[in-house]
């Protein structure tokens, strides 16, 4: 069994604190992973939006150019105009990426998201406050 | 607009050559390499660095590319529906690359998975 059931893993969470902290300026950062301890960490990646299904969002000026239609989006399912499609922010060929950040927690040996956000220090901050969950 | 060199494109290429180490069978687009190694994992295949793809080449119509190595033997780790692959250098925790599957795929934990026919990675020169 998990030891959290998370009902919505894109739902922002409330930010524990305004200050990041020592502990967290020290965790491991190498530019990517942050690992904040074994069982937390924070990861950049692109933000997962979803959006209608248009001709001008699929143009490639906003969206990768694998969005397309008849072609699967970001969950797998096939891309139909006019319908909702869920993509990555990868970046299009005049949009750049949006970056967002992934908090993980680890739970029964997998890694499961818990939280996103666009402030990479409230994403530590928040991170932090999972430390007690081993 | 600039024509970017083949040294240039062999160098970003040659870290998918080098550095990959696993492949990933995946439930959605992985968007970090948490995603894709463990929290959108359905499958695993574990090449070790060097073993994912092979070196640059000429790629069409232009750029290079590098070529997926082929497999039969990964695990299915947790059934579900794979929809994507992505490749990871696990020794640096990198998400270094991800793709749609042409179609969805029911998979079942225990069984086998693979990559019948290799796919370009291409980098185009301009």
């Amino acid at each position: 069994m998990a030891l959290l059931r998370i009902s919505n893993p894109f739902k922002r969470a409330n930010v524990v604190s305004s200050e990041v902290t020592e502990e967290a300026v020290a965790a491991v950062d190498d530019g990517n992973v942050v690992q904040i301890n074994d069982i937390v960490r924070v990861e950049p990646g692109p933000k997962l939006k979803r959006d209608i299904a248009t001709k001008e969002l699929l143009a490639n000026a906003i969206t990768a150019k694998h969005y397309q239609f008849g072609q699967p989006d970001a969950m797998g399912n096939i891309i139909v105009e006019g319908e909702p499609m869920t993509y990555l922010a990868w970046g299009g060929d005049e949009t750049g990426r949006e970056v967002t950040y992934y908090v993980y927690l680890l739970v029964n040996g997998s890694w499961a998201q818990m939280a996103t956000y666009d402030d990479r220090a409230a994403a530590i901050i928040y991170a932090q406050s999972l430390k007690g969950f081993n | 607009m600039p024509v970017l060199g083949d040294r240039v494109l062999d160098l970003g290429l040659t870290v998918l050559d080098t550095e990959a180490t696993h492949f990933y069978l995946n439930s959605s687009e992985p968007a970090t390499f948490t995603a894709a190694s463990s929290t959108n994992k359905l499958g695993t295949k574990d090449f070790g660095a060097g073993g994912c793809f092979g070196s640059p080449a000429a790629g069409s119509p232009n750029g290079r590319k590098v070529t997926s190595n082929t497999f039969t033997d990964g695990t299915v780790d947790s059934s579900g529906t794979a929809t994507h692959v992505s490749s990871t250098d696990t020794t640096n925790s990198r998400l270094l690359l991800t793709a749609s599957l042409s179609s969805s795929q029911a998979v079942t934990s225990g069984n086998t998975w693979g990559i019948s026919t290799g796919f370009d990675a291409r980098i185009p020169n301009q």
